[in-house]
C-alpha cells in the first residue's frame, strides 16, 4: 500500500471530497487531505509527498491557481476537477487536464492514472457537461 | 332664355349649347332651369362630348369651351385673367366648326362679349341672333346692344321670337339647298340672276361686284333670304328692287370680313414697303408721326398699322413718336378694340411671327401686347360731323367709304385732304377711291389705293363747329345738297318765277356756315368770284365793303335764328361808285330734315352815289380823302386779320377736338387703370392673407426647428444627415466628436473629414443603403476608451419617398454589452453553481448508500437530506443568496418535527449562504438523528437549541432533554460525519459533541463571517 501513488485532492465541499477520497481510496490509491483551502494544500504540498493532484479550482473565497503554479513548478501532475466549462479554466493552464463535475468516478481514475503514466499522451475526451 | 326655348318646337333639328357669364365660384343650376321650359333633353356638358341634334348643353361653371368636329372640349382657365371672353372664344371655334350651320344668339349680358364672335360666325357664313330690348327684356342690354351696334347682327327681336326665326332658319336649309351648288342645273339661269344682283348694287352702292367669287356670292345671298324667309330669288331680287335698305344689308354682308388683321396682305405690303419708311423720312425723336384711322371698328386696321410702324421704329436709331388716332362712331366696337384681346381664330391674317412678338397668349384668347397697344388713342368720332384731326402724316380708311352715297364721299374726301399734311398718304380700301377728287389727291398706287395729297388745297373747308355735343351712330343720309328745280311749273309758278327774277331783290340762299346753296339772278353787283380755288363761301365772295357786316349779320341770324336787317350798307362799284344797300338775312322756313337755310337778301337802297358824294356832301377837302383812305386801309387790315384768326379758329377746333380724344382716351385709360387698381387691391389682399399665413407657417417651422435643435443638443445619440455625394447637411453635437465635425463642416464631404472611428467599410455600407434602401447596422469594435458603438445607417426618404440622402446614427452600447457580459459571467455562475450542487448530490447519494441497510433507508435518509437541501436553497433564494437568518432556518429544519417540541433560544443572527447552508443541513441531521434515536423519540422528550453570535464567532448549542438514556456510538454514524464535515471541514468550525445521560449534546462553532462569497 505504501508505493502506491499519492493523491492530494483540494475540494472545499466536503461531501465531494470525502467521495472523490473514498473512490481514490477504493482503487488503490493513498489520498492526501482532502483540503478545502489553499493555505492546507500548500502545507501539504510542502510536507507531504504527492505524486499527482486533483484540483478544484473555486475554492471558498479564493481559487486553486497558487497551488497549481507551485504544482507545475515541482513537476507535479494535477488535474482540474471544475463545474465550470473548459473556458474558465485559468489561461496559464489551458493545457492541463480537468475533469467536469459532477465527476463520474471513471473518468477521474482515468485522469489520474493519465497522470501518472506521462509517455501515454492519451486525449480523454471531456464528459458531456449537461 | 325661358323665351327663347318656349319659341324652339319639339324638334328643330339643332343642338344648342348655352355659354353663361357665371361666376367660377359658384355651382350652376341652370341645367334644371333650362330644363323646365324646353322637352329637349339637357345635359351639361363634359369633356369630349360630342353634340347631337335636338339636345340641349349648358357650360359648367369655370371652364372655357370649345367645339372641333361637333365634339366639345373643356378647359379650365389658367386662373389668372378675370377678363374672360367665353363666348367669343366659343362662337369663333364654332364659326370655324360648323360655317354657315352655325348660329350665335346674344342675349342679356354685361361687357362686349360675343361681338368678336359673332363676326367670326358672319365670316363663316352663319347666322348670328341679338335679343332687342322690348318691354320686358334683356335685363343687361349691353351685350346684345354691342353686337347690334357693331352691324354685325342679322336678326335682332326680342327673346320670344328668335326661337321661331332659329326655327325657320333651320328648315330653310332643305328648301334653298340647290342654290350655291355648284354643279347646279341651273347655272345659266343663276348667273343671269347674278348679273341682275350686281346691276342692282352697282346702280345703288357704285361698287361693281363682278369680281367677285361666285360661290361667296351665292352664299351670301342665299343667307340673306333665310333671314328673310324667301323661297325663291327671283321674290328676293324683287324685294332688292324695292328697299334700299335690303341692298345695304346684302352689300354689309358681301363686305363683312373686311377687317381682318392685314386684311390684303399685298396692300398693306406696298404699305409696310413704300410708304411707312416715307413717314418716317426725315423725322427725329422730337417729331411726331400722326396716323388716323377713322371707321377702325374692332381695331385690327389699326393694330395692323402699329404692327408695321412699330417694326419700322426698331430700325431707327431715334424714332419719332408715333400716334395714332383711331375713331369710329360704334362705341361698343371702340371698347372691344380697347381691349386688344381676340380668339385665336380672328389672327389668321397674321404671319406666326408677327402673332408671337405681338400677342400674349392667356390661354383663352391672344392680347394685343403693351408696345403697340399704347401708340394707339380710341375715341368716338363721326368723320361727317365731327371736325377731322389734323395734320396727320397718314389717313388708313379702308373700306368705310363705300358705305357712304357719293354725296358725303364728295364731303369726306375734303376732309381727309384737310386732315393730312400737304404729301401725307391716304390709304383706301380696295373698291373706294378719291373719286373726282383728283385735284385733291395724287395717285400713289392705282392698285391698292393709296394717294397722296396735293399740296395746294381749298383753305376753306368749312367746319362744322359741333364740339362736345352729342354725337349719333346713325350716318345721315344724302347731304342736304343743291336742290334741283324740279321740271313742269304750274303757270303760278312760273309767274312767281318771272316776277321772283324781274322784281326781286338779288338774293342768294346758304346754309349756316356761310356755304352758298343757291343764287338767284343779277347777284353779281354783290359777289364777285374770289381769287384761288373756286368757292361757294358767301363770305369770301362778297364785294368789298360788304364782308364785314355780312359776317356780322350771318352769324347773327344763325345764333338767334331771326331775321336781321342791315340799313344803308355800301357796295363799292367800279372802285369810283357806291351803292347804298339794305341786307335782309332771314332764316328758311323750317323743311323736316337737313340744316338750316337762310336767305341773304341784298337790296338796293338809294341810287348810286360817286365815293366822294356818300355823305351827301360834295366837299373834296383833302383831309376827308385821306380819312377815307385811312378808313379803307384799316378795313383792309381789319380783313386779313379775321382772315388769319378764322385760319387760327379752325386750328383751334381741329386741335380741340384731338384734345378731346386724347382726353376720352386719358378717361378710359384712367377707368382702366381704376379696375387694375381695384385688381391690384384685391391681389395685395390676397397677399397679405397669404403673407399672414406664410408668417404663422414660418412661426411654426421656428418652433419645430428649435424643437429639433434642442433634440438634436439634448440627445446623446450621434447622428449625421448626409445628402447623395455623403455631404454633411446636419449632425447633432454628439456626432462631433465622432468626426471632428464642427458647425462650419456643414456642406462638406464626409469623406474630407478625418474620423476618430475606426469604421472603413462606412463607405461601402452607404452605397449599400442607397442601393437596398434598407436599415443597414453594424456594431463597432470596443473603441479606445472601452465604449462599444452600435451604427445604424437609415435611408433619408424625401416626401415622394425617394432616398436623398442618409442618416448615420452612432449609439453607445456599452451598457447594453456590459449587461451582455454580466449576464455571461452569471450563466457561467449558474451553470457552476448547478453542477457542483449535483456534484453535492450524487456525493451525498454515494455516502447515504454506503451509511444505509436497507432501500427504504436509504431512499428515506436520501429523500430527506435533499429536502433539507432544497429548503436551505429556498430559504437563500428568497433572501437573494445575501444572507440567511438563523431562526428563519431552524424553524424550517425543525417544522416537519413538530416545532412545539423545541426551544429556540437566540438574537436574530445573519448568515452567509453557504454558512446557512451548510447549518441547515447540521440541523437537519441532529433533527433527523434525535427523533431516530434521540429525545424527539419519546414523546415528552424536547430540544433545547440555543445560538448567538459575538464578533468572530457564531455559537449553537444543541440540549436533549427527557429523551432516552444515550450513549456514545462505537462508531461514527455518517449524520455525525457529515456534521463534522460541513461544520469543520466547509466552514472551518468546530463539532464538540457529549452524550449526556438525558440526551445528546451538540456545540457548533464557526466563524461568523457572514460576507463570504458563494
Amino acid at each position: 500500500m505504501n508505493d502506491s501513488p499519492r493523491v492530494l485532492i483540494v475540494e472545499d465541499e466536503w461531501l465531494i471530497a470525502e467521495d472523490t477520497a473514498a473512490g481514490l481510496r477504493a482503487a488503490g490509491y493513498q489520498v492526501v487531505g482532502p483540503v478545502p483551502s489553499v493555505i492546507a494544500a500548500l502545507e501539504l504540498v510542502d510536507t507531504d509527498k504527492i505524486d499527482v493532484a486533483l484540483l478544484d479550482i473555486q475554492l471558498n473565497n479564493e481559487t486553486s491557481l497558487p497551488i497549481a503554479e507551485t504544482l507545475r513548478a515541482r513537476g507535479i501532475p494535477f488535474a482540474f476537477m471544475t463545474g465550470f466549462g473548459e473556458r474558465d479554466v485559468p489561461a496559464p493552464f489551458h493545457d492541463c487536464k480537468y475533469v467536469p463535475k459532477p465527476a463520474i468516478e471513471a473518468a477521474i481514475l482515468a485522469t489520474v492514472a493519465d497522470l501518472l503514466a506521462p509517455p501515454r499522451k492519451a486525449f480523454i475526451p471531456p464528459l458531456s457537461q449537461g | 332664355m325661358e323665351g327663347l326655348f318656349k319659341g324652339v318646337t319639339g324638334q328643330p333639328g339643332m343642338a344648342f349649347v348655352i355659354i353663361t357669364h357665371l361666376s367660377p365660384k359658384r355651382e350652376s343650376l341652370l341645367h334644371e332651369v333650362v330644363r323646365r321650359y324646353t322637352a329637349m333633353p339637357v345635359a351639361v356638358i363634359e369633356d369630349g362630348m360630342t353634340v347631337q341634334p335636338n339636345h340641349v348643353y349648358v357650360m359648367p361653371q369655370n371652364v372655357v369651351l370649345t367645339i372641333d368636329r361637333g365634339v366639345l372640349h373643356l378647359r379650365r382657365p389658367n386662373g389668372f385673367s378675370q377678363e374672360r371672353k367665353p363666348i367669343d372664344i366659343f362662337f369663333s371655334a364654332l364659326a370655324e366648326d360648323q360655317g354657315e350651320y352655325a348660329v350665335g344668339v346674344i342675349l342679356s349680358g354685361g361687357d362686349s362679349d360675343g361681338t368678336l364672335g359673332a363676326k367670326a360666325i358672319k365670316e363663316r357664313g352663319g347666322l348670328t341672333v341679338a335679343q332687342m330690348s322690348d318691354g320686358y327684356g334683356p335685363r343687361n342690354p349691353d351685350m346684345p346692344q354691342s353686337a347690334i351696334s357693331s352691324g354685325l347682327v342679322d336678326i335682332a327681336v326680342p327673346a320670344e321670337e328668335i326661337g321661331a326665326k332659329l326655327d325657320a332658319f333651320a328648315r330653310s336649309f332643305d328648301t334653298l339647298n340647290g342654290l350655291a351648288d355648284d354643279d347646279s342645273d341651273e347655272t345659266a339661269e343663276l348667273n343671269k340672276v347674278r348679273d341682275e344682283i350686281y346691276g342692282i348694287l352697282r346702280s345703288r352702292s357704285g361698287h361693281d361686284f363682278s369680281g367677285y367669287k361666285t360661290r361667296t356670292f351665292l352664299r351670301r345671298i342665299k343667307r340673306r333670304m333665310q333671314i328673310a324667309q324667301l323661297q325663291s330669288i327671283s321674290v328676293y331680287i324683287k324685294w332688292l328692287k324695292e328697299d334700299p335698305r335690303e341692298v345695304m344689308n346684302l352689300l354689309r354682308d358681301l363686305l363683312i370680313n373686311v377687317t381682318n388683321f392685314f386684311r390684303d396682305p399685298e396692300a398693306f405690303a406696298v404699305l409696310e414697303n413704300l410708304i411707312v419708311p416715307q413717314l418716317f423720312e426725315g423725322k427725329d425723336a422730337s417729331d411726331a408721326v400722326r396716323v388716323w384711322v377713322p371707321g377702325c371698328a374692332t381695331g385690327e386696321e389699326v393694330f395692323s398699322i402699329g404692327m408695321l410702324l412699330r417694326e419700322h421704329m426698331e430700325k431707327l436709331p431715334a424714332a419719332p413718336r408715333v400716334q395714332i388716332f383711331a375713331t369710329d362712331i360704334d362705341e361698343p366696337a371702340l371698347a372691344v378694340a380697347r381691349a386688344a384681346r381676340y380668339p385665336e381664330a380672328l389672327l389668321k391674317g397674321l404671319s406666326p411671327e408677327r402673332r408671337e412678338r405681338f400677342f400674349n397668349n392667356d390661354g383663352e384668347s391672344y392680347v394685343l401686347s403693351n408696345e403697340i397697344r399704347e401708340l394707339c388713342i380710341f375715341s368716338p368720332h363721326s368723320v361727317i360731323r365731327d371736325p377731322p384731326f389734323s395734320r396727320m402724316d397718314l389717313v388708313s380708311c379702308r373700306n368705310l367709304l363705300i358705305y357712304f352715297g357719293t354725296g358725303i364721299q364728295n364731303r369726306v374726301i375734303p376732309v381727309f385732304h384737310y386732315a393730312l399734311k400737304p404729301g401725307g398718304y391716304l390709304f383706301l380700301g380696295t373698291s373706294e377711291s378719291v373719286g373726282q377728287h383728283d385735284d385733291l389727291f395724287a395717285t400713289v398706287d392705282k392698285k391698292h389705293r393709296i394717294f397722296q395729297a396735293r399740296e395746294h388745297a381749298s383753305p376753306h373747308v368749312r367746319l362744322p363747329v359741333l364740339i362736345g355735343d352729342g354725337r349719333s351712330g346713325a350716318f345721315p343720309h344724302e347731304s342736304t345738297g343743291a336742290r334741283k328745280g324740279a321740271p313742269g311749273y304750274p303757270l303760278r309758278q312760273a309767274v312767281e318765277a318771272q316776277v321772283l327774277e324781274r322784281f326781286a331783290p338779288p338774293h342768294v340762299l346758304v346754309n349756316g356756315d356761310g356755304d352758298v346753296v343757291y343764287y338767284s339772278a343779277r347777284t353779281g353787283r354783290y359777289l364777285e368770284a374770289p381769287q384761288g380755288i373756286p368757292s361757294r363761301q358767301l363770305l369770301t365772295m362778297a364785294r368789298r365793303g360788304l364782308r364785314l357786316d355780312l359776317r356780322a349779320a350771318l352769324r347773327e341770324a344763325t345764333t338767334t335764328r331771326r331775321t336781321v336787317v342791315r340799313e344803308n350798307l355800301t357796295v363799292e362799284e367800279d372802285g369810283e361808285r357806291v351803292q347804298p344797300i339794305k341786307l335782309t338775312i332771314e332764316p328758311l322756313a323750317e323743311r323736316d330734315n337737313g340744316e338750316p337755310l337762310y336767305l341773304v337778301l341784298f337790296e338796293p337802297s338809294g341810287p348810286v352815289q360817286a365815293r366822294s358824294g356818300m355823305d351827301g356832301e360834295s366837299r373834296e377837302s383833302d383831309s376827308t380823302a385821306d380819312l377815307e383812305r385811312e378808313l379803307r386801309d384799316t378795313r383792309e387790315r381789319l380783313q386779313s386779320t379775321i382772315e388769319e384768326y378764322e385760319t387760327a379758329l379752325e386750328e383751334v377746333k381741329s386741335s380741340n377736338e384731338e384734345l378731346v380724344s386724347v382726353n376720352e382716351e386719358a378717361q378710359s385709360t384712367n377707368e382702366e387703370l381704376e379696375a387694375s387698381k381695384e385688381e391690384m387691391q384685391s391681389l395685395n389682399e390676397e397677399l397679405n392673407t397669404i403673407n399672414a399665413e406664410l408668417t404663422s407657417k414660418i412661426e411654426e417651422l421656428d418652433h419645430a426647428n428649435s424643437d429639433l435643435r434642442n433634440l438634436f443638443e439634448s440627445t446623446e445619440i450621434a447622428t449625421i444627415f448626409l445628402d447623395r455625394n455623403l455631404v454633411v447637411r446636419t449632425f447633432t453635437p454628439a456626432a462631433s466628436s465622432f468626426f471632428s465635425l464642427r458647425p462650419s463642416d456643414v456642406g462638406r464631404p464626409l469623406t474630407d473629414l478625418s474620423s476618430q472611428l475606426d469604421y472603413p467599410q462606412l463607405k461601402p455600407h452607404i452605397d449599400k443603403v442607397f442601393e437596398t434602401g434598407e436599415t443597414l447596422n453594424h456594431h463597432l469594435a470596443r473603441d479606445t476608451k472601452g465604449r462599444f458603438h452600435m451604427v445604424h445607417i437609415n435611408p433619408y426618404r424625401d416626401k415622394s419617398n425617394r432616398i436623398q440622402g442618409v442618416v448615420v446614427t452612432l449609439v453607445d452600447v456599452t451598457v447594453l454589452a456590459q449587461a451582455e457580459e454580466h449576464q455571461q459571467v452569471l450563466i457561467s455562475e449558474l451553470n457552476h453553481r448547478v453542477k457542483n450542487m449535483l456534484a453535492v448530490i450524487v456525493s451525498i447519494a454515494n455516502r447515504t448508500r454506503e451509511s444505509s441497510e436497507t432501500k427504504e433507508e436509504f431512499a428515506q435518509a436520501l429523500i430527506g437530506r435533499l429536502h433539507a437541501m432544497s429548503r436551505a436553497y429556498g430559504l437563500l433564494s428568497r433572501e437573494r443568496w445575501k444572507e440567511a437568518s438563523v431562526k428563519k432556518l431552524l424553524h424550517q429544519e425543525i417544522e416537519p418535527f413538530g416545532i412545539d417540541r423545541f426551544e429556540l433560544e437566540g438574537e436574530e443572527v445573519k448568515l452567509g449562504p453557504q454558512q446557512g447552508l451548510s447549518l441547515s443541513m447540521a440541523i437537519h441531521e441532529l433533527a433527523t438523528n434525535a427523533a431516530k434515536y434521540g429525545a424527539l423519540s419519546k414523546p415528552r422528550g424536547k430540544v433545547v437549541v440555543k445560538w448567538s453570535s459575538d464578533d468572530d464567532v457564531f455559537t449553537l448549542a444543541w440540549r436533549e432533554k427527557d429523551g432516552p438514556a444515550v450513549k456514545e456510538p462505537a462508531s461514527t454514524g455518517f449524520g455525525l460525519t457529515l456534521l463534522q464535515g460541513e461544520i469543520g471541514y466547509r466552514l472551518g468550525g468546530k463539532v464538540e459533541t457529549a452524550f449526556l445521560k438525558d440526551g445528546l449534546s451538540v456545540e457548533i462553532l464557526f466563524p461568523a463571517n457572514h460576507k463570504e462569497g458563494s
